[in-house]
């Protein structure tokens, strides 16, 4: 901001000052001065005072005082608002849910602020509006806020693409492993049925050998579920929270990746030191957040010679939250880049190896969940750490 | 003699029960060390294997297979999902690529096509070959 004119907050100041002082401190041409300072402000300000109908309910709002900015920012002059009826000047307004908000703060006299989308014919954009009930009426400073709502838009809408992208990346990753956990009792399942065919024609079989085949087709078909229901918990997305167990998301997870440890030779240590871990929360967006911490230590540590290893430990902290900590045997993370790990973008990956979205992506997904990621500077080895929230903890409420 | 290679015991006790049936004499190995060990040892001249193992990927044979060896094995792999492309373990001195999931006929039937194109006998009696 470069304006050197009095800010809203100001203005709000002395409209709230004028207000509990006693009026007849104020000399005309101190108001004079004032409307001269409201004039000048690049917000818009207006003051309404209310229209009450029959039985006292409000039904318009009037307008007492409109100063140069809002008639610009609304394409009026200041005259042809002053006096004016606020529904007949904005027919609309009462169905946008803009007046009732108005009657709202009017009524309860309680300041609010609201960003607001106008769409008149020839007025569209995102306005910003504060509303205070002064004793002069309902001041309502407003300002266009359009050009930041934009900006905030794009930068949603990239990052949300990046999101998809990560999201994508770890799919993609965890479709070898799967292709693998299911084709395999696939070719089992049908070579069994097979063979146990054969051995029923020829009337060569034991009911032991038999009953043994049958026995190992269901575990087949259990390990194949068992590998699409996985998927099915990472891949949907849900928008409302639901329940599941840290220490289960982990060890699902886990068996994700189990093909990427195994082909890398990396050895991979779990160490689940709580029994419950009862979250209510986005389930597939955590498990994206641990796969990504552990494909972060995967391509951490791939390509040492020897000695690779990541760990997952699975506790709760000592504030009571599920805490996850991933530590891995890879290089330690130089003090500048430790600086940037959070930031959208920033990678240390070659591009095609990755957005540099995992981190920033990790961060809003525990955050939104009330929880905290961080790159742990105090241990000997790279580790991040994660707490999330455990449902029933901290609320009050019992466990259920 | 077919030595398969898989770290999924029923995958290997399945293929063993086809080649018994079929009387071709036949060594199972875990992993790729495992059968490293047993080429050595016995007068093996066909490997069927996994390709996703842990403590190493299938085509490690490939470069594990020792040169000095009078008759190298062929080497034919099977794969429920892969990182290689059939061309490229072939250009490295592979047979093929056997996809699962696979109707075990199937698979059986381009091993021993594989066993018998390389001029190797097949000891398949016809007798024991029920459909």
């Amino acid at each position: 901001m470069t304006q050197e004119v009095p800010r809203r907050d100001s203005v709000l100041e002395t409209a709230q000052t004028m207000q509990s002082r006693d009026r007849d401190t104020w000399s005309s041409s101190h108001i004079a001065d004032l409307w001269g300072v409201l004039d000048a402000l690049p917000d818009g300000v207006t003051i309404y005072t209310p229209i009450y109908g029959e039985s006292s309910e409000i039904v318009d709002f009037q307008f007492l005082y409109a100063n140069q900015q809002s008639a610009k920012l609304l394409k009026t002059g200041t005259e042809d608002l002053r006096g004016a009826s606020l529904c007949e000047s904005f027919p609309g307004i009462r169905e946008s849910g803009l007046f009732n908000f108005y009657v709202r703060v009017y009524r309860s006299g309680k300041s609010a602020v609201t960003d607001y989308f106008y769409a008149y014919d020839d007025l569209q954009g995102w306005y910003r509006i504060y509303l205070v009930k002064t004793s002069m009426g309902l001041v309502k400073v407003f300002q266009d806020i359009s050009e930041e709502k934009q900006v905030e838009h794009r930068w949603k809408d990239q990052h949300a693409r990046a999101l998809t992208l990560a999201r994508m990346a770890s799919i993609g990753e965890m479709t070898a492993h799967l292709a693998h956990e299911i084709n395999t009792p696939l070719t089992i399942i049908s070579a069994r049925v097979r063979q146990l065919t054969e051995l029923i024609q020829q009337n060569a079989f034991s009911t032991h050998e038999a009953l043994n085949m049958a026995a190992e087709v269901e575990n087949m078909i259990d390990r194949a579920s068992l590998a699409l229901s996985s998927l099915q918990q990472i891949a949907q997305t849900g928008e409302r929270p639901d329940h599941f167990c840290l220490q289960e998301l982990a060890q699902t997870c886990l068996g994700l990746c189990r093909g990427k440890f195994i082909k890398h030779g990396i050895e991979l240590r779990l160490k689940v030191l709580s029994e419950s871990l009862p979250v209510l929360g986005h389930r597939a967006e955590t498990a994206q957040v641990i796969l990504n911490l552990l494909n972060n230590a995967i391509d951490a540590t791939s390509s040492q010679a020897m000695g690779k290893w990541v760990e997952i430990r699975v506790d709760r902290s000592e504030d009571l939250q599920g805490r996850i900590r991933i530590t891995d045997s890879g290089t330690k993370i130089t003090p500048d880049v430790q600086k940037r790990l959070f930031e959208p973008f920033f990678s240390t990956k070659e591009l095609r190896f990755g957005t540099g979205i995992g981190l920033s992506a990790s961060r809003s997904i525990i955050e939104s969940q009330g929880g905290k990621i961080w790159f742990d500077s105090e241990s000997i080895y790279t580790s991040f750490v994660f707490t999330i929230p455990l449902y029933g903890e901290n609320s009050g409420e019992n466990e259920r | 003699m077919i030595l398969v290679v898989d770290d999924e015991p029923l995958m290997r006790e399945i293929l063993a029960l086809e080649f018994r049936k079929r009387k071709i004499s036949y060594l199972t190995a875990a992993s790729v060390q495992e059968a490293m060990d047993l080429v050595n040892l016995h007068p093996i001249l066909l490997i069927v294997s996994d390709i996703r193992m842990p403590n190493g990927d299938g085509p490690l044979i490939l470069d594990a297979l020792d040169q000095r060896l009078l008759k190298q094995p062929k080497v034919i792999f099977m794969t429920g999902y892969s990182d290689y492309s059939e061309a490229d373990l072939v250009k490295r001195g592979a047979l093929g690529l056997i996809q699962k999931p696979t109707r075990i006929q199937y698979l059986v039937d381009e091993i021993l096509l594989h066993y018998q194109t390389q001029g190797l006998p097949a000891f398949v009696n016809e007798d024991s070959v029920s459909n």
